[in-house]
């Protein structure tokens, strides 16, 4: 679908790692050229026309993230990317609310920008944190969720989808779990963002993380989406210039949120490109997408199977990630021989070390799929793995 | 594709399938050293066993991909018997000639094998963590950087 769109697709790649980034159509690239070329200046500061169009454009990406979302506009915090919102998080609302003795819980799925800040903060402040497993499909059980809640859980940090075994989690229902127990709901939608569905009201969820690399936006930007009434009582963990009402030798009075969480020059040309790529994707429509992808998916699962000795970890998942291994050769091996080929898939432990640990599995190939993607790719992909065990040929 | 190449390949996927001296040591006169590949998750803990200044045994522990372990099974082979001046020269070679630099092939026997490594950039890392850990655990880890 729409592979004009995209100048990368014109370069001699296969490309399937969608899940680590992707690509970018011309309507990205041009918004960003556009501002360094035609209104390059900076937001709020000043009474010229210039910063005013560019503060007014700035904020209508803030708007489109927004309803892309189903958030208020306030609730829109822009950050460097998934792994700095959550760090946000942690640093802030996380410090304010956790005392010793509180327990924390993440599933042994998470991406280690999921798990590392919350070790971290519950390192800090003589906290517990809890692991809770997940299903064969990377996704948190509701029941067994519960299992693991009490009293003393102040805050659960989950991923909307998986990004080793694509599972999609069920938030509307863990986040009525968790808040049946006062309890707050952190999402790590860095690939949630894309494979599923996201409404923060509908679902009720009190933080929502996301980076723009990952939805054929810009590097350098992202989303932390936080409920108003908690983004209020949060502390700003970085100062500077923007985030001030007033400012004077004896005290400084913060703005409001979202500005008191965005200090110094934001990366607007990178924030344009957001908000072009929410547009673009608009335009086409996330559930064709969405649709296109699975469609793709499953062609590609029902080759992939015909492959000797092939393992597919995660073959009903609703993404377009695939997991899989061929026993014999290690996973760097494969990627490495599918590289040869110009075909880009991702081996490794996918930041993901305690979920792969849990599984015995040391390093895993992985497929992810996005809506620019073909059959035809699909046939090349399968085809040079018919000839994997034939690798060390193939590598040299 | 000329005789040496298949040849090389025979050696690999040799390596790979009966890596030599690979176990674990118990004995506490061998210097251990344990190193992570951080961008890939493979890992290798070698043993290795002076007397004399000279390299008397090696073995090791490893979890990896092809031209990891077979890296380490032909570097085995290749540094027991050695002074340690002559395994570092050998270790030198190795690393001019997956970099595509100078190197002396007699030097480096079975090794020349992994020479194709030098056109598959991201895997140098893969092929030279067998010598980075045996240079760890003699003490001399930043001595080939």
């Amino acid at each position: 679908m729409n592979r004009e769109d995209f100048p990368m697709l014109k370069e001699k790649y296969i490309y399937m790692n969608n899940a680590s980034t992707t690509f970018k159509p011309y309507a990205v690239l041009n918004a960003m050229n556009d501002y360094y070329m035609h209104y390059n200046a900076n937001t709020n500061r000043g009474v010229d026309s210039l910063g005013y169009l560019v503060t007014t454009k700035f904020e209508e990406s803030r708007e489109k993230v927004a309803k892309f979302i189903n958030a208020n506009t306030d609730e829109i915090v822009f950050t460097r990317g998934t792994t700095d919102s959550l760090n946000l998080v942690a640093s802030s609302f996380g410090k304010m609310i956790l005392n010793e003795g509180d327990e924390v819980i993440v599933s042994i799925a998470e991406h280690h920008s999921n798990f590392i800040p919350w070790q971290m903060l519950c390192k800090e402040k003589n906290a517990k944190l809890v692991v809770v497993n997940t299903l064969e499909d990377g996704t948190v059980s509701p029941t067994l969720l519960k299992e693991k809640m009490n009293d003393k859980t102040k805050i659960v940090a989950l991923n909307h989808v998986s990004n080793t075994m694509g599972g999609i989690n069920n938030l509307k229902e863990l986040s009525s779990v968790i808040h049946s127990y006062n309890a707050y709901f952190v999402v790590d939608g860095a690939q949630g963002i894309l494979n599923g569905k996201v409404d923060v009201k509908d679902m009720d969820i009190d933080f929502y993380a996301f980076s723009s690399h990952k939805i054929f936006g810009p590097m350098g930007v992202g989303v932390l989406y936080g409920k108003s009434t908690l983004l209020e009582k949060m502390n700003p963990i970085m100062f500077g210039g923007e985030m001030m009402d007033t400012v004077d030798i004896e005290c400084t009075v913060f703005k409001e949120h979202p500005y008191k969480f965005e200090a110094g020059t934001m990366m607007i040309p990178e924030v344009l490109g957001l908000g072009a790529a929410i547009d673009y994707i608009n335009s086409i429509g996330l559930d064709k997408m969405h649709n296109y992808v699975l469609e793709l998916k499953d062609y590609l699962i029902d080759k992939l199977k015909k492959i000797e000795n092939i393992k597919i970890y995660n073959e009903n998942t609703n993404s377009g990630i695939i997991s899989f291994n061929i026993e014999g050769i290690h996973a760097h091996d494969i990627a490495s021989m599918l590289d040869k080929k110009n075909i880009i898939v991702r081996a490794g432990y996918h930041c993901a070390q305690p979920l792969l640990d849990s599984l015995n599995i040391q390093a895993s190939a992985r497929i992810s799929l996005a809506f620019y993607n073909t059959k035809e790719e699909c046939d090349k992909l399968v085809e040079a793995l018919m000839k994997a065990s034939d690798y060390i040929n193939e590598l040299f | 594709m000329n005789y040496s190449d298949d040849m090389y390949r025979e050696i690999i996927l040799d390596h790979v399938k009966n890596p030599r001296n690979k176990k674990k040591i118990e004995d506490e006169r061998y210097l251990k050293a344990y190193l992570k590949n951080p961008s890939c998750g493979d890992d290798v803990l070698i043993y290795v066993l002076i007397e004399d200044d000279k390299v008397k045994d090696i073995s090791y522990e490893v979890n990896g991909c092809s031209i990891c372990v077979s890296s380490v099974s032909i570097m085995s082979e290749l540094l027991i018997g050695e002074t340690l001046d002559k395994a570092l020269e050998i270790i030198n070679n190795f690393n001019n000639m997956v970099t595509n630099k100078e190197y002396d092939e007699k030097l480096l026997k079975e090794a020349i094998a992994l020479k194709g490594v030098a056109n598959l950039l991201p895997r140098i890392k893969c092929a030279t963590l067998g010598y980075k850990a045996f240079l760890k655990a003699i003490g001399k880890e930043d001595s080939n950087e």
